[in-house]
């Protein structure tokens, strides 16, 4: 391959200014700020539907929007942040970037294969955004049926059509990851050697490769029945009801992992830096994110505890439920045992992965009230549900992958973050965050149900904390956005590793040039050579 | 109808034994994430990059890393049990000629209810302190979920087939009857109230 880079380092983002030159690169570090791009979007318009729920719910009767209009904003906001902001978020923005830098490669395995997975990504976008412009779909991102199959009156089949397009760019990257891990690492670049962000993305992918497939039927199923009446979910045509919901959750509780491992990924590179220390139990580590991507398989039924699925088979969802928590919670563990006899600095992408850690915690350990079948019983479906999945997806993976972005910043653009507004964007979203999703989890133990558009007035309280928590978490997302965009002109020029970090990528230019590296690297140290005593 | 306190009022002869085991789950989890929390703000404090803590000697912690994978394990597992058992409490039916025996039938989006009499309603439910109640429920058109919070039951109502539960309830009021399945626009406005009464005015009631 022809590489330009001399001594002069023109760097990737040189390599071409024009609107072309961007659309039709196979440079794994563009094509990652293409997916950057894209999914900062659907997070704003994702978060813009949030905004209208949260208003609609700072008082109780229904005033705002009809109930019509609510139910298809709930629905946009779900479809939107999962599809279209989570999953693709760490591993299409920074698992793009960094895996080929991380391991010593020069680009991913498949250059034009990753170019294909942003425009499917994007042509699920147009399908997905066009269907909410046409009318909108009110089925809830779970599409239960034969609510989604026979009685919603809205697009239903658009939105499949998005999410089906844009699983194939799960399953693209995730086969573009696994092959490059395998085949393309440095010399000397052994798997106990690799960091673990590079694990967790290896896992994630095999989730991705093995799950979205399950989705991807899933969803057609839905779309048969729907415009062929073919029975196959719908009592009335002969189906049965829960079968989709086995096959949903197949998929959908798995995600949850693609969504997380990813950022425990980026928590244990942030964390490790600015501790100035080797993480604690390496190999614990490592492990842990294979259990967690092997078990996450096989819990999929604690979604249906009271869904008529047979008792026997709740109390063995429910048993793996709890020990999928064991490797959940030696992470957290572990990074608590990092800090320890560390020298530690509290840089914004630090301040980001250590509210990772205890945002995370707080969303496994109210997980495990969700895992025990009695609690469940009363508390599924209701606000608890939702503070807990959002103290994972939202406390946990936004949080992680806003210290990534922090973190890795001065490589992808050349430039240093402006730091106390970076330090203070991670208290105001933290702080934010807690009061909007810690109230809704006494919400939900009192009993208030989800995707309610209207609520009796004594949880008027509560739901007001909520609302103005929503307003300052806002707030706090909104700044990264200015001050980053700020730094690309006017912050200080970064040199290569800014935080004297480990790794390959702080080994090459910030920005790196086109090849990332003009010499493979040889690589003869473990991960994480930090030394506290020293630095 | 109730008022909403920050301790969820238990109607049914469920709801203590639910509130038992969510308190002790609640003690046990927010044990672990103070000792987290204060373990890492101590941390953090003691061995900031600028203070001149003692940072020699790291060990090798293969035993505490053995320890944080079996006692956690060991207390999930007594908590699974636990949870368990009263799941199997909350499905065993009752004994089935002790029971009172009403229909309930899911619809869009209403509750509709009908007494071993004949005597039906709507969106309210009344039954008589003390006895053992068996609902046997269907939906005519999509998924709902019967949710009493005040009893700590839920069970989603299916269109293919009738489901069975039971609740006995202990203390006369009103409470609350959610629809905790999404069933479409009117999701949140499928609200009944139950209405927990003396046998002897359910009786009375009944005659009505």
């Amino acid at each position: 391959m022809n590489t330009n880079a001399g001594p002069q380092h023109r760097s990737y983002i040189d390599e071409g200014y024009s609107l072309k030159s961007w659309l039709t690169t196979h440079d794994h570090k563009r094509i990652a700020l293409l997916y950057m791009v894209s999914i900062t979007l659907f997070f704003f318009i994702g978060g813009a539907a949030a905004t209208i729920m949260r208003l609609e719910l700072a008082t109780a009767p229904g005033d705002l929007v009809t109930s019509q209009t609510y139910n298809k904003f709930f629905t946009a906001h779900g479809v939107i942040m999962v599809w279209f902001f989570l999953i693709p978020s760490i591993p299409n923005v920074m698992g793009n970037f960094l895996v080929p830098l991380m391991i010593g490669a020069r680009d991913l395995a498949f250059p034009r294969l990753n170019l294909a997975s942003w425009y499917l990504y994007t042509l699920g976008g147009i399908f997905t955004i066009g269907a909410l412009i046409a009318g909108g779909v009110d089925t809830g991102w779970t599409f239960y049926t034969p609510y989604s199959s026979m009685f919603s009156n809205t697009n239903v089949i658009a939105v499949i059509i998005g999410v089906f397009i844009v699983g194939f760019s799960s399953i693209f990257t995730a086969i573009n990851f696994i092959v490059t891990i395998h085949k393309m690492r440095a010399p000397g670049l052994t798997w106990f050697r690799l960091p673990l962000f590079i694990w967790a993305n290896y896992a994630t992918s095999v989730i991705m490769v093995m799950a979205t497939p399950v989705l991807a039927m899933t969803l057609s199923l839905v779309a048969i029945e729907r415009i062929f009446q073919v029975g196959i979910f719908d009592p009335a045509l002969g189906g049965d009801p829960l079968l989709f919901q086995h096959l949903f959750w197949f998929y959908s509780h798995p995600a949850v992992y693609i969504m997380v491992l990813p950022a425990m990924g980026v928590a244990s590179e942030i964390i490790t830096c600015f501790s100035r220390k080797p993480i604690f139990g390496y190999r614990f580590m490592a492990y842990a994110i294979i259990g967690i991507a092997v078990i996450g398989f096989l819990v999929w039924g604690h979604h249906m505890f009271v869904s008529g699925q047979s008792m026997y088979a709740g109390m063995m969802f429910s048993l793996l439920s709890f020990l999928v928590a064991i490797p959940s919670a030696i992470k957290v563990f572990n990074w608590t045992a990092t800090l320890y006899k560390g020298s530690i600095s509290f840089e914004a992408p630090m301040l980001y992965a250590l509210g990772f850690v205890g945002l995370f915690m707080m969303g496994g350990l109210t997980g495990l009230f969700l895992a025990s079948l009695a609690l469940d019983v009363h508390l599924t479906d209701t606000y608890f549900v939702i503070a807990h999945f959002h103290y994972i997806m939202v406390g946990g993976s936004v949080m992680a992958y806003l210290g990534g972005i922090h973190y890795w910043w001065p490589k992808m653009s050349g430039r240093l973050y402006p730091e106390n507004w970076g330090r203070f964007a991670a208290i105001v979203i933290f702080v934010g965050f807690n009061l909007t999703f810690f109230p809704q989890f006494l919400l939900g133990y009192l009993g208030m149900p989800r995707r309610y558009h209207q609520y009796p007035e004594e949880l008027q309280l509560l739901n007001g904390l909520s609302s103005a928590g929503a307003a300052v978490l806002a707030v706090g997302y909104i700044l990264p956005l200015f001050y980053l965009l700020w730094s690309l002109r006017y912050g200080k020029v970064s040199d290569s590793n800014p935080w004297k970090a480990k790794g390959l990528e702080w080994k090459t230019p910030s920005p790196p040039i086109k090849g990332n590296f003009e010499e493979t690297p040889i690589v003869k140290e473990e991960a994480y050579a930090y030394s506290p005593q020293k630095s | 109808m109730e008022r909403f306190a920050p301790f969820l009022k238990g109607a049914s002869s469920l709801s203590d034994s639910f509130d038992v085991l969510f308190l002790v789950l609640l003690s046990l989890c927010s044990v672990v994430a103070f000792s987290i929390t204060f373990l890492a703000i101590f941390f953090a404090i003691k061995y900031r990059h600028s203070s001149g803590a003692n940072r020699a000697k790291i060990r090798k912690g293969r035993a505490i890393e053995f320890a944080w994978i079996f006692v956690p394990l060991g207390l999930f597992l007594v908590i699974f049990v636990w949870a368990a058992n009263l799941y199997i409490e909350i499905f065993a039916p009752p004994q089935e000629d002790a029971a009172l025996k009403i229909t309930v039938v899911g619809k869009q989006w209403m509750w509709k209810v009908q007494h071993p009499g004949g005597k039906r309603e709507i969106n309210e439910l009344h039954v008589p302190r003390g006895d053992t109640v068996q609902l046997d429920m269907i939906s005519k058109d999509v998924i709902h979920s019967f949710f009493v919070p005040a009893f700590r039951i839920k069970h989603d109502v299916l269109p293919h087939g009738s489901i069975s539960i039971w609740f006995h309830p202990t203390e006369t009021g009103e409470y609350y009857l959610f629809c905790a399945e999404y069933c479409g626009t009117g999701h949140s406005r499928m609200v009944g109230r139950i209405i927990v009464m003396e046998p002897s005015a359910y009786a009375q009631w009944l005659q009505e």
